[in-house]
């Protein structure tokens, strides 16, 4: 513990002296939780990651790294055993024993704040810019992520009725209140219908046809699980909504679509681009 | 005035015992006295109500009317620990979950005495081994057996539970129902020949469910006979087992005579055409 | 002459199966994701030093973690074999009749309506378990087969958790994840504090339970007989039941369901020592710990540095097994 608070003035000092070069390789980091990695990479701080866990798919390289499980039931030892010197954890991280057991062994563990709102994300970045000596990224990268929301959110809100659908074990369940899907929806300008619900719901033909969305948001991994954008629009639940008939049927990478993350503006403007669109089949996301 | 005898001596008593059958009453009034010493065979033909005696006797059956006592107490007084030092049963057929070796299933007997040493086990354990004649099944497992071996090896496991309530108490009472059934002849002699000794004793009282007459006739002090709708019959074999009663009881013509070979003893034979 | 030889393989049974735990256990403690040198790990248990981390590691990560599945397992196969004498069914299990259904299901409504400390949550998973393991016995006892106890058993098990799922309807993603995590099982949560009651909790009620191997075997001659050599009963069933749901209802609480220990570990006992409950109940327990500390050793390091579930191990392993069982128990 001393050890890292050690280096962490040392590193500082010496970047604030204009040097700019941190004790690079003796910080071994460890991300946990797929919004954290995606920051540390944006922040640079990738170099130093030994290890991440199971929601840490982007960028496509974080899944090379040791991968300690979900999250949410972390072990301790073996995230113990990758030696890490920082752990950032997102403040949903579990369960609250293996953090503790993991502090007691000396690791320092930071938490960072994890909610779907743009607050959120701004201080999550500047937490995890802090822990990792890159305070002086931050700023930058906040503010080309504001500039760029602004852009896709543009200056008029559709203010459409909109539903995010994913199909789980066969089922097709909808998005509502408190889930990252409805804050997406939220900041694109739309109305999700299902915000009273609490969490990832089944649907049903007829609740659905009563909510009659204009818009429609499925993730690319549901739309695969069915058989084609066909089979989607023709399943007995979706077939008689607006969004349908208006073929307001917008594709989403998985990632994009339920990460609050700082590709947003990416997310917000294919929602945009899927609802402005006067083209017959719908835009389809592509990784990049 | 039978109480004040009661107190003496131990013994079994049926006083004024009613046993019904779900509706139907099997045994309207039996009056009934068992003492170490003696041996009473039961009898009648099927369903006449000779297992839920035993059973009543045993502390299974709840009594429709009239009481059981069991060396002047209740028989609904003794709870169950009690009950297994002072009386052994062995029933008509026993069936196991789990297979387990001879041994082990002989050994059980003693359960409700875990306070007899491990010397006495054993060696009363032997005898019952050798009552039974049941040495060369020792090392087999229970299910392996035919019928009639498993009957023996389940009265070898009573003997040995009958000796050790003798060594507790000073006197056991021993039900048996249909203990020879499944034996061939050599076996139910012996089996019977072992009851006798153990009642000779003058410290074991018996109660024997038997099927054949003959065996009664032979081994039992007095018999039982009872029948459907029909007052039990008690008393010595040879005032019991008369040709009328035999033909009322079991609804066939018998003729009872002398044993050839054994003048004090009679021969029942069926005699329906 | 012919009884003593009997004796001493029993007695090598036992002994056996006493030195398997053992070494599983030194196996368990001394190897995991975190690598530490065996010699370094040797030193240090005879009194030396070793690196503060690792120190760390064993102390108050492994060490708990393999006592919780020692009692554990223990429990789990203690609580199988009592059970399957008593409901004369070779499939009983406490995973299979609902009782672990039935203390998740407690533990969960403990969880929800109340602030869910820690004797709540255990108190609530006692009486869960208790009433799922006498309604599956009341149940089973309609049919004469096996068939009518594994059908109570799925009952109680859906009747679990689908109450557990409405009671959890409001939650979202992450907490859905979590039980689904938790109906695994997880031997995580072990720390010492949890020890300091379990360990004593669990000897206490084991030790009771395994007083009973007469009446154990007692029932294996039939009710009648059970009676005639001394056991009430109606007594008996409910102190062995109650017993039976003392000693898993607490596991439960803190692991999580943990599934076929109690039902394979009796049947390996059985095959090897006999049926005899004198040897079944200790071998069982003995075997029962031995079974979780090795299958939480796979867990470990099967894919560091990650940790399979284990009720996943044991699900990959017991369910084979059980469908061998079904196929070969001709006794229905």
């Amino acid at each position: 513990m001393f050890g890292f608070w050690h280096k962490f003035l040392v590193g500082t000092v010496t970047m604030v002296a204009g040097l700019g070069v941190a004790q690079a390789d003796t910080l071994r980091l460890i991300s946990l939780g797929g919004n954290v990695t995606e920051i540390i990479y944006a922040l640079g701080g990738d170099q130093w990651l030994v290890g991440t866990d199971q929601s840490s798919l982007y960028p496509l390289a974080a899944q090379d790294l040791p991968n300690v499980g979900y999250y949410r039931r972390l072990p301790a030892e073996g995230v113990a055993s990758l030696r890490p010197t920082l752990v950032i954890a997102s403040e949903n991280a579990g369960p609250p024993r293996s953090i503790e057991q993991l502090r007691a062994l000396g690791i320092t563990l930071i938490t960072v704040s994890d909610q779907p709102t743009v607050a959120s994300l701004h201080r999550r970045v500047n937490e995890i810019a802090r822990a990792i000596g890159r305070s002086s990224e931050a700023p930058a990268i906040l503010e080309k992520f504001d500039q760029s929301l602004a852009q896709a959110r543009g200056h008029f809100s559709p203010n459409m009725r909109a539903m995010t659908v994913v199909m789980r074990s066969g089922q097709m369940l909808g998005a509502g209140g408190g889930s990252t899907a409805d804050a997406i929806l939220k900041l694109a300008g739309l109305t999700n219908v299902l915000s009273s619900q609490a969490g990832y719901q089944p649907l049903s033909a007829e609740v659905v046809s009563a909510l009659a969305p204009d818009v429609i948001v499925i993730t690319s991994s549901s739309v695969e699980s069915m058989g084609g954008i066909q089979n989607v629009k023709a399943s007995a639940i979706l077939k008689h909504t607006p969004a349908v008939a208006n073929d307001r049927l917008i594709v989403l990478d998985d990632l994009l679509a339920q990460g609050f993350s700082l590709r947003l503006p990416e997310t917000i403007s294919q929602i945009r681009q899927g609802i402005d669109s006067t083209h017959l089949k719908s835009p389809h996301a592509q990784t990049h | 005035m039978s109480s004040q005898i009661a107190q003496s001596t131990p013994s079994l008593l049926l006083q004024d015992v009613v046993i019904n059958r779900g509706s139907r009453c099997v045994l309207p009034r039996l009056n009934l006295r068992l003492e170490p010493g003696h041996l009473l065979g039961v009898l009648g033909p099927n369903g006449s109500g000779k297992t839920s005696l035993l059973k009543a006797c045993v502390g299974e059956l709840a009594l429709a009317g009239g009481a059981i006592y069991l060396n002047n107490q209740r028989l609904d007084q003794h709870n169950a620990k009690q009950l297994s030092r002072l009386r052994a049963v062995l029933p008509q057929s026993g069936h196991l979950t789990f297979d387990l070796p001879v041994h082990e299933l002989i050994q059980m007997g003693v359960y409700p005495f875990t306070e007899i040493a491990q010397s006495d086990v054993r060696r009363w354990t032997d005898q019952a081994i050798a009552m039974a004649d049941v040495e060369p099944l020792m090392n087999k497992r229970f299910a392996t057996l035919s019928g009639g071996q498993q009957q023996r090896v389940q009265f070898a496991r009573v003997m040995l539970q009958i000796f050790a309530i003798k060594a507790v108490n000073g006197h056991a009472f021993l039900l048996l129902d249909e203990p020879t059934s499944n034996l061939d002849p050599k076996h139910q002699g012996l089996l019977i020949r072992a009851v006798r000794e153990m009642v000779n004793s003058r410290q074991v009282g018996a109660l024997v469910i038997l099927h054949d007459l003959n065996i009664a006739a032979r081994w039992c002090d007095r018999v039982l006979l009872i029948a459907e709708n029909q007052r039990p019959v008690l008393g010595s074999p040879a005032t019991v087992f008369t040709e009328k009663t035999l033909k009322t009881v079991y609804g066939i013509k018998m003729q009872v005579s002398q044993h050839p070979a054994r003048p004090n003893q009679l021969l029942i034979l069926d005699n329906e055409h | 002459m012919l009884r003593l030889t009997n004796l001493n393989s029993r007695h090598r049974g036992l002994l056996l199966i006493a030195t398997g735990l053992c070494l599983a256990t030194l196996m368990a403690i001394t190897q995991g994701a975190y690598p530490i040198i065996l010699m370094d790990l040797i030193g240090w248990l005879l009194g030396g030093s070793m690196d503060q981390v690792a120190e760390n590691v064993v102390l108050n990560i492994r060490l708990p973690r393999v006592l919780l599945g020692l009692l554990t397992g223990a429990a789990l196969g203690l609580s199988g074999a009592v059970m399957q004498a008593l409901f004369r069914n070779p499939l009983a299990e406490p995973g299979l009749v609902g009782l672990s259904a039935g203390a998740s299901l407690g533990a969960v409504i403990a969880i929800v309506l109340t602030s869910g400390g820690l004797l709540l949550v255990g108190g609530f998973a006692f009486i869960g378990a208790l009433g799922a393991t006498f309604l599956a016995y009341t149940l089973g006892q309609r049919s004469s087969n096996n068939a009518g106890l594994l059908l109570a058993g799925i009952a109680i098990n859906t009747i679990g958790f689908s109450a557990m799922g409405l009671l959890i309807v409001q939650a979202n993603d992450a907490e859905l994840r979590d039980l689904t995590f938790w109906n695994m099982g997880s031997l995580a949560g072990a720390n010492w504090s949890i020890l300091a009651w379990l360990a004593p909790w669990i000897t206490v009620t084991s030790c009771l339970l395994m007083r009973h191997w007469r009446a154990l075997n007692a029932l294996l001659l039939g009710d009648h007989e059970t009676f005639h050599l001394g056991f009430d009963l109606p007594q008996l069933r409910g102190r062995l039941i109650t017993l039976i749901a003392l000693t898993v209802a607490p596991t439960v609480a803190v692991t999580g369901g943990i599934g076929f220990v109690g039902l394979v570990i009796p049947h390996l006992v059985r095959l090897w020592l006999g049926a005899d409950h004198r040897w079944v109940l200790p071998a069982s327990c003995l075997g029962g710990a031995l079974a979780l500390t090795l299958a939480d050793w796979v867990a470990r390091v099967a894919m560091p540095p990650m940790e399979l579930p284990i009720g996943l191990v044991t699900s990959l392993i017991g369910g084979p097994f059980f469908v061998w069982l079904l196929m070969r128990d001709k006794q229905a």
